[in-house]
């Protein structure tokens, strides 16, 4: 898996906090859940199944057992509605990637933000 | 008169009641019945044939369920009421607790919000008389959001300098509206939830 790369066919996981219960609108992920105020933090797959990522997210959060779900959405997807996902890594989380409003611009526009939520879905684990 | 004949017929049937085993008590049994058979008599005697008449079931005194029916239409417009009311309360309350936000409040770095951005999404709510579904972002500003059943959809990002609005029209994004807003916010949003619902 190269790390400096994102596929198309890569599927990208934004976290949901429990002490962040309102990012849902009857049952269904919302836009706020990617409005940000610089780029959507997510957590790329990197190769690892999907257990996994939500296993490191569950760990993640493990102090205040905050973790509530996932939505996920392909890279593909995110490049269909002219979003930039961005590998950007980090030290503490080489999975770490960002999904940008294009290549210059960091914060996700209202409208991106809302075709995100539409076209992603939450994670059954 | 039919309450007359209920208490009677409640006398007979049952002392579970405090205050008819008060009354038995203090007349005795036997005058109670007695009591009880002589007023049954005079109430239901028929006047030309003096036989009793049991036209009616008085267990379920039929006026009961009057009033029982008029009771449920009045619940139900109570009803109907307390739940836009209540959207609004749950609403607000979503925004009291948003207030109380640290920063990074959605493990990715979510801003706290601001006084006036609080102050302002309270203002909106307590304007619209159709509640939006509402979701705090990361970026101090606030979702607002109605769907149709045909998926058509009109959500704001509402923020202390500026309102967004997108319309998307039976979930045709291609066919989708934007507009700003930076003056009169509430107005104009309440306008455009009046359009989008065919109200104007």
């Amino acid at each position: 898996m190269d790390l400096n790369n994102i596929t198309d066919s890569e599927i990208l996981y934004r976290v949901v906090k429990k002490s962040d219960p309102d990012g849902f609108i009857d049952g269904k992920p919302t836009a706020a859940l990617f409005m940000d105020k610089s780029g959507v933090s997510v957590d790329r797959d990197g190769g690892r199944t999907e257990e996994d990522i939500i296993e490191n997210f569950k760990w993640r959060f493990r102090k205040k057992e905050d973790y509530k779900t996932a939505v996920k959405i392909s890279a593909g997807e995110c490049r269909n509605i002219e979003t930039f996902p961005n590998p950007i890594g980090n030290k503490k989380n080489q999975y770490h990637a960002e999904i940008w409003d294009s290549e210059d611009k960091q914060a996700i526009s209202f409208f991106k933000a809302i075709r995100l939520a539409q076209l992603c879905k939450e994670v059954q684990i | 008169m039919n309450s007359n004949l209920v208490t009677v017929s409640n006398l007979a049937e049952s002392a579970t009641n405090n205050i008819e085993k008060k009354s038995y008590n203090n007349i005795g049994v036997a005058g109670s019945i007695t009591f009880a058979l002589f007023a049954g008599m005079t109430i239901l005697k028929c006047p030309t044939t003096g036989e009793i008449v049991p036209k009616n079931d008085y267990s379920k005194p039929s006026y009961i369920q009057y009033i029982d029916l008029e009771e449920k239409k009045g619940l139900f417009s109570v009803e109907n009421n307390k739940i836009i009311d209540l959207m609004k309360v749950d609403n607000l309350n979503k925004i009291k607790k948003m207030a109380r936000f640290e920063n990074d409040w959605n493990g990715t770095g979510g801003s706290a919000f601001s006084e006036g951005a609080i102050n302002l999404f309270i203002e909106i709510i307590e304007m619209l008389d159709k509640q939006p579904g509402i979701a705090p972002t990361g970026r101090n500003s606030l979702l607002m959001q109605y769907e149709l059943d045909n998926k058509s959809l009109l959500a704001f990002e509402v923020s202390e300098n500026k309102t967004e609005k997108v319309y998307v029209p039976e979930g045709d994004y291609s066919m989708a509206q934007m507009e700003l807003f930076t003056e009169n916010v509430g107005f104009r949003i309440k306008e455009s939830v009046e359009n989008f619902y065919g109200f104007k």
